[in-house]
């Protein structure tokens, strides 16, 4: 399966899905799930946010680099 | 195929007429230069805990240190110019035996760099191998520290404060296209940099707030466009080039040269990396035949990139040299429009590996900015950080300049795999794979096969305990003994497409001796052979030619490394 079969294939028929960590997903599933796709983030966002740290680290003080 | 279009490919005034240029494969080097700090550490005066956190981490990467000239902390009077070879800029380096990348400490960042690969998917594997080393070595640094302190680290590229450190690319490119580029045909150089500015909405990994003095801003693109202020340079931590033309061959030999890039943002997304070196290679390739890529030229690329950076709405439209305002969407269409000729004429054959799978990734990302972009989230970073922010501040109750949400930027881009908001979104499946977890867990292990990484990581595993005295990307230097003396002895690897697993199998597969290795391996024939470019029918009416290189660059250059 090449790229383009990944992208594009027979996603919308559930044939062929995007391979995602979790399993190949289709397209289809992708876009209908804007508010599934990035629960998994949204938890991580909410247990970040929880964290005492959360008003400490918007400072990261770095060196210049490169 | 026959060009047409926007495509010109430009004859006359050269001294090369009408001949073919000599065409190399886009062989890619890159790296990664994290935040690094330590909570609960104190410093004198609040300064930057940079410094203690880039050493705890780089103690954890184990490989064959680097020599050289470098010493490895100044020794010279506190306050007084230095004199000792100290480098802050190259602390520590180390060569992986595993895969023959390397990691060092520069100016307080821990760097990681990837070995040579040839194809954009390998460096995606190669980048994500050498984040999980930067995470083992993460947990690592962080068991050893005393309660009440945690290290962390992000793959990003600003401090939100001013500082910008760097995530560089470095591309094989022949001398000709190089003098091209920066001292004899300048309308590539503006090419390239008009490529660079408008790439921006497939590579930028997305920032809340604007820096070094630039409009404020809520949320744009780009990590990096706020810091680029001059089209063309050798600069690197100020006054930065859309192009830089700092010429480091890293021992590539004497008619290859290496672009060295550090325009791009580090992304995590797989989309956003594969199409960063994908499509750059693509482009590469055509200015090396000396085809411009794009009719268009901008008329200004540094102020077009901040400009475009601070739009997410992507519809800002900048002049271009010809009097037309465009937008960056525009702009990547009329590259990927030649790009596909290009490469249905063949002349990306054995220059970009699977070329016509990185256009389509391009073509259908293109679409999707122009009708979907949320469509986009598993694909491109910035989009996929901005969905993020914004849900956790309809959620929330957040505003833009609240620290939460600029922490939110940074944790996107934490190594912590318990806290980085892009690892959560890869681990539930809600981003696009497009290398799998056993080619990471390969490269972690492995050298890539088709670059002379396969060769350095061979001999230091073999020689690393104790006869090999130095290394670097370019040569190793061994102790050899015989009986009651020493030799000392060099292999030079000046070619990076040479010393492949197809070349040394025979040599590596049998019990030599260190001597006689190196005798194997010195006789190898290692020079990319002249003239082995089939160019494909019909470009231009010309039917295939074997193409003649010549070399038009000056005999008495010598390399800057």
């Amino acid at each position: 399966m090449n790229l383009r079969e990944r992208m594009h294939g027979t996603d919308d028929a559930g044939a062929v899905g995007i391979p995602t960590a979790a399993g190949p997903r289709t397209l289809a599933e992708l876009r209908r799930s804007g508010e599934e796709l990035t629960s998994a983030g949204d938890r991580a966002v909410d247990k970040c946010l929880s964290r005492t740290e959360a008003r400490q680290v918007h400072k990261i003080t770095q060196d210049t680099g490169e | 195929m026959i060009f047409k279009g926007p495509i010109q490919k430009l004859g006359g005034g050269h001294p090369g007429g009408n001949s073919v240029p000599r065409t190399l494969p886009k062989l890619c080097g890159s790296d990664v230069e994290l935040a690094n700090l330590i909570l609960g550490l104190e410093t004198l005066n609040g300064q930057s805990t940079g410094h203690e956190a880039s050493q705890a981490l780089l103690r954890e990467i184990r490989g064959v240190p680097r020599r050289g000239f470098y010493a490895s902390r100044c020794s010279c009077p506190s306050g007084s110019a230095c004199t000792c070879g100290f480098n802050p800029q190259d602390v520590g380096r180390r060569f992986l035996l595993s895969n023959g990348g390397a990691a060092y400490i520069d100016l307080n960042h821990l760097e990681l760099c990837t070995p040579e690969v040839l194809s954009a998917y390998d460096h995606v594997v190669a980048s994500r191998s050498m984040l999980v080393i930067a995470q083992q070595a993460l947990a690592a640094a962080n068991a050893r520290l005393p309660p009440g302190q945690r290290l962390l680290a992000f793959a990003n590229n600003s401090d939100g404060e001013g500082h910008a450190f760097g995530s560089h690319l470095n591309w094989l490119c022949t001398r000709r296209c190089y003098l091209n580029l920066f001292e004899r045909r300048l309308q590539y150089l503006l090419s390239l940099a008009t490529y660079f500015a408008s790439s921006i909405i497939f590579t930028g990994a997305g920032k809340v707030g604007s820096e070094n003095r630039m409009p404020r801003v809520d949320y744009q693109i780009s990590q990096r466009a706020d810091f680029f202020e001059r089209l063309v340079g050798k600069e690197t931590t100020y006054n930065r080039p859309i192009v830089n033309s700092r010429d480091e061959s890293l021992g590539v030999d004497d008619d290859m040269a290496r672009l060295h890039v550090i325009f791009f943002d580090n992304t995590l997304c797989h989309g956003s990396s594969l199409l960063k070196v994908g499509v750059t290679q693509i482009i590469l390739a055509m200015i090396e035949q000396e085809i411009l890529p794009s009719p268009i030229l901008l008329d200004d690329p540094v102020e077009a990139v901040g400009c475009w950076s601070h739009d997410p709405s992507l519809r800002t439209s900048m002049p271009t040299v010809g009097g037309r305002d465009c937008t960056a969407l525009e702009v990547q269409r009329t590259f990927l429009e030649s790009a596909r000729e290009f490469v249905a004429s063949g002349r990306a054959e054995g220059i970009v590996p699977r070329a016509e799978e990185i256009l389509a990734l391009w073509a259908d990302t293109l679409d999707k900015l122009e009708s979907d972009v949320d469509a986009l989230a598993p694909r491109i970073d910035w989009v996929l950080k901005k969905t993020l922010i914004e849900k956790a501040m309809m959620r929330h109750g957040l505003e833009w300049r609240d620290p939460q949400v600029k922490y939110l930027d940074h944790a996107y881009s934490s190594l912590d795999p318990d806290e980085g908001l892009y690892w959560a979104c890869e681990k539930e499946g809600g981003v696009e794979m497009l290398v799998s977890d056993a080619e990471v867990e390969r490269f972690l292990h492995w050298p890539p096969e088709d670059t002379r990484a396969w060769t350095r990581a061979q001999l230091m595993r073999r020689w690393g305990n104790g006869r090999i005295e130095d290394v670097d990307w370019d040569l190793i230097r061994f102790r050899v003994s015989h009986g009651r003396w020493e030799e000392r002895r060099t292999l030079r690897m000046e070619n990076p497409l040479g010393y492949t697993k197809a070349a040394t199998s025979h040599i590596f597969s049998r019990t030599l001796s260190l001597t006689d290795t190196l005798d194997l391996l010195e006789a190898l024939e290692t020079r990319p052979p002249e003239n082995t470019v089939e160019v494909a029918p019909a470009i231009q009416g010309v039917g295939a030619v074997k193409c003649e290189a010549k070399d038009h660059s000056n005999p008495e250059r010598r390399f800057d490394s």
